[in-house]
């Protein structure tokens, strides 16, 4: 007897697949679950296994064409036998479809207190209430929807698995378990329990973050060795959560713009001449912040943060300064840096680094920047896309101050460059209010004598 | 010949191997229990009951001095030990009528003799051999002979010829290792028995807390109980005024004249079980289990006494791990966790512990936070001047994960079983001090323990 070949759903809501090879040739022998052909939805790639043991005698669909879903591709039978299509019968839609109408009704009815007119097999009525089956509740297969005692298998076997799906969105588990899961960042609708009613134990938790380390073991055949596995933990979770965090919650856009830095190593060393005796030692950090905060003053919008759907401009002008600390990247804030003189912006910087490499700063040491200054001339580097520190929105990348030539006014000379990269929030900055901030930082940097 | 064939076969019908059989019954096995005694075991012929109900006798005569201070008059109060009995044998009678009516109405079948294994699968009682397909043994545990010289002499007793004497000893020698002796002197010495109670630890409860054993070893010398600990018996000789017994206590001889000496040495039941016919060679004082309560052996589980060394002779232990193993022989998957074990005494004031002591939790590698809170400071525990009472909270300060929890006092036995569940779903302090315990309840002292725990306690000075 021919049976057809149907073209699987492969995934919820897929509608239609393509055969994209036929493993067996018309004529050839199969067994039944050998697979024949191989076909894609949007979702997968699936084999289709012979419905039965026979002949491949049709092929419906050539490799490469489209059907829906449940439709036939092919036809296996007995060898040489005939087939008339049209005499399969009709495509058969969702052949796992359930017409729960029928189920509806006896419910209802079961409310209602009436009968449920529920007709059911001897043997499946004892099966029922054996297993504890409440047969309004199942769909008969037998003659005129009578309730054979397969379908009461069937029911108790998907009211076994039922407790996991009803559970959807409430998780059964226990205190400790949920704390301690909490506490290893597991999803806990993802760990097997094991208690009563699958309540997920403290054991079933421990057994999960067992197999979470596991799982970053090499695979056997894999094209990758996994050498050492590093935990992301303290300074660098809070980094790694921050820079991710950044890079979503922003439209992150960098300028850049090559400034003559000849004056600021003048201006610079005029004052750590002069400051010698005093046992201070300003530095381009120091000079920097305060060009930053000055700039910042005439430029109110590149010191603010966005809340919800307002822009809070702050009044507070706090500059962090990013420094490749012991135990990774720290960003120590000079408070009200427009406020202060460069005598105490380099005392706050040099108390906060030292404080740094003892492990005595306070979280209020790291907090409340309202912009932040980084640099990486020290490693070489010209210019680099910073990213923003939220909630900041502006960030400024220095580099390194380079000797070469340069043009000025018709003349080759030699001169002290240096790149400003420029972050900032484009969503409430445009393009040009960046460059202008640029601008005004450049034209401090180049005559910082302005500054007085 | 197979006589008849079984789902599972429980041997012994007492406080561990009824439930088991009726778990399986339920769970539509062809179920048979063996019995070669009486319905209900140890626990309700010989132990648990008798005592309990002596116990409760002797309890009342213990609140009324509790009465008096409440105004209550009580003029010739009899002990009338033979009036008592009969009530308790009549109680017991009771009660072993329901256990067979209950096993016969779950469909269990009751097979009356003595169960022998006699190859895989086959178990003999009475000469008929029985085919099972799961075998629960739940045979419990007997006495064994206590190892001192002279432990054969006449007089040298068990709680079964206690029970059974109409007349209660005037001078008795209580001497062993099982916590269960001090109930029964408590008991002996409430009606009126010279007693004296001689533990081989170095300390009452010695793996129990400080706190717990201070307090118990405070409340039984007010009572009057001589009470020697780190005690070996050194020789029981029989003369004309008595048992002569004598003893090295720590570094000291005490040497003593007593009617009889009890003793509770106890030791699974594993003689003449047949056990060796399915592969059993591994000796040893009991049967060791696994948390689905296999021993290993094809299709052979094992609950209760047979299976737990002495230590651990609880009957609720034997029931809980009964279901287990008659769910798991009949196909589902079911484990015990023995950890949260109550360890319980009768005493007066009761004692039950469950979960680690603050000691041991350490020894674990838990970063330990412990909270008590004394009766005394409970409303309830004032009203009946429960001055002995404490109840002590063993937590992990990571998780505030509940480790221990441990009573003593009036009511411990109940309130313990709030500890149970708290261990049990693994609760949090916070669950604790947040449990809303009814007042005035001696249980508000479990919530301000937990408080005190997290540094909050309410009632604690």
């Amino acid at each position: 007897m021919a049976t057809k070949i149907i073209m699987p759903q492969g995934g919820q809501h897929v509608e239609e697949g393509r055969v994209a090879k036929w493993l067996k040739a018309e004529g050839d022998t199969v067994k039944k679950g050998e697979p024949v052909c191989e076909v894609e939805t949007e979702k997968v790639v699936l084999e289709v296994e012979s419905p039965a043991d026979g002949v491949l005698l049709k092929i419906v669909v050539p490799a490469g064409e489209k059907v829906a879903v449940f439709a036939t591709i092919g036809i296996v039978g007995a060898a040489g036998e005939q087939v008339d299509l049209s005499k399969l019968g009709p495509e058969e839609k969702e052949e796992k479809g359930v017409d729960i109408s029928e189920i509806r009704k006896r419910l209802a009815a079961k409310e209602a207190g009436g009968d449920a007119g529920v007709k059911a097999s001897g043997r499946a009525k004892k099966l029922a209430a054996e297993k504890g089956v409440d047969l309004s509740t199942v769909q008969g297969s037998g003659p005129g929807g009578r309730i054979v005692e397969e379908d009461v298998l069937r029911a108790a076997e998907e009211m076994a698995k039922a407790p996991e799906e009803v559970m959807v969105g409430k998780v059964r588990i226990s205190p400790v378990a949920k704390k301690m899961a909490e506490d290893k960042g597991l999803e806990v609708a993802a760990i097997q329990g094991t208690g009563p009613m699958g309540r997920i134990m403290k054991e079933d938790v421990l057994r999960a973050i067992e197999e979470k380390g596991k799982k970053k073991e090499p695979v056997p055949g894999a094209l990758k060795q996994v050498k050492e596995t590093i935990p992301i933990r303290g300074v660098r979770q809070v980094i790694f959560d921050r820079m991710h965090q950044s890079l979503q919650q922003s439209a992150q856009l960098t300028l850049t713009m090559e400034v003559n830095a000849a004056e600021l190593g003048r201006f610079r060393k005029i004052l750590v001449d002069s400051l010698k005796d005093r046992n201070i030692k300003i530095s381009y950090n120091a000079i920097l912040v305060k060009i930053i905060a000055r700039a910042l003053e005439e430029h109110p919008k590149m010191n603010s943060s966005v809340v919800k759907d307002e822009i809070w401009l702050w009044e507070s002008v706090n500059v962090g300064v990013a420094v490749d600390a012991e135990q990774g990247l720290i960003v120590p804030v000079v408070r009200d840096a427009n406020k202060k003189d460069l005598i105490a912006i380099q005392k706050d910087i040099d108390d906060k680094v030292e404080r740094a490499k003892n492990k005595k700063l306070v979280p209020d040491d790291l907090q409340g920047g309202t912009f932040t200054l980084t640099g990486l001339g020290f490693l070489d580097i010209e210019a680099f896309t910073p990213i923003l520190n939220p909630p900041e929105v502006g960030i400024l990348g220095v580099g390194k101050i380079i000797e070469k030539p340069v043009v000025e006014n018709g003349q080759i000379t030699v001169g002290q460059r240096m790149m400003l990269s420029l972050t900032f929030d484009h969503r409430i900055i445009d393009g040009a209010d960046g460059a202008r901030f640029l601008k005004t930082i450049k034209s401090y940097i180049e005559t910082p004598y302005l500054m007085v | 010949m197979s006589e008849a064939s079984y789902d599972v076969i429980v041997l012994g019908g007492g406080a561990g191997g009824v439930p088991t059989a009726i778990r399986a019954s339920q769970l539509g096995g062809r179920v048979a229990v063996v019995e070669s005694d009486q319905l209900g075991g140890l626990c309700m012929n010989r132990a648990c009951v008798p005592f309990g109900h002596m116990l409760a006798a002797s309890n009342i005569l213990g609140s009324l001095a509790l009465g008096k201070e409440m105004g209550l008059g009580f003029s010739d109060v009899k002990k009338d030990f033979a009036a008592l009995m009969k009530r308790q044998n009549e109680l017991i009678s009771f009660m072993r009528q329901g256990v067979k009516s209950q096993l016969n109405k779950k469909k269990v079948e009751i097979l009356q003799g003595k169960g022998k294994i006699t190859g895989k699968g086959k178990l003999e009682v009475n000469g008929k051999t029985y085919a099972y397909k799961n075998l629960i043994l739940a045979c419990g545990a007997k006495w064994v002979k206590p190892d001192f010289p002279g432990s054969d002499t006449e007089g040298v007793i068990t709680t079964d010829e206690l029970l059974a004497q109409e007349k209660l000893p005037k001078k008795i020698l209580l001497y062993g290792n099982s916590p269960w002796l001090i109930s029964v002197a408590q008991f002996l010495n409430r009606y009126g028995s010279a007693v004296t109670l001689a533990v081989q630890e170095k300390d009452l409860l010695a793996a129990e807390s400080k706190v717990i054993r201070s307090r118990l070893a405070a409340a039984l010398k007010n009572q009057g109980l001589t009470v020697w600990a780190g005690a070996e018996m050194t020789g029981v000789k029989r003369e004309k005024d008595g048992l002569h017994c004598s003893l090295k206590v720590k570094d000291r001889q005490e040497a003593l004249v007593v009617e009889s000496v009890l003793s509770l040495r106890r030791g699974a039941a594993l003689e003449g079980l047949g056990i060796e016919s399915v592969g059993w060679n591994k000796g040893g004082d009991y049967l060791p289990v696994n948390n689905r309560m296999e021993t290993g052996l094809d299709g052979i589980y094992a609950i209760g006494d047979v299976s737990s060394p002495e230590t651990r002779h609880y009957s609720h232990q034997a029931s809980s791990g009964g279901i287990v193993a008659a769910e798991n022989a009949m196909g589902l998957q079911s484990t015990y966790d023995s950890k949260n074990l109550c360890r319980v005494l009768f005493t007066r004031p009761q004692v039950a512990c469950v979960g680690l002591t603050g000691k041991e939790a350490k020894e674990a590698g838990y970063e330990v936070v412990e909270g008590a809170a004394p009766l005394s400071m409970n409303p309830l525990g004032m009203i009946l001047t429960q001055t002995e009472g404490i109840v002590e909270v063993v937590a992990d300060k990571k998780y505030g994960e509940v480790l221990g929890i441990h009573f003593i006092g009036k009511g411990a036995s109940e309130m313990a079983g709030v500890g149970v569940l708290a261990l049990q779903m693994e609760a949090t302090l916070e669950d604790l001090a947040r449990a809303s315990f009814p007042h005035p309840t001696l249980n508000e002292s479990l919530a301000d323990a937990a408080r005190e725990c997290l540094g909050r306690s309410i009632f604690l000075p």
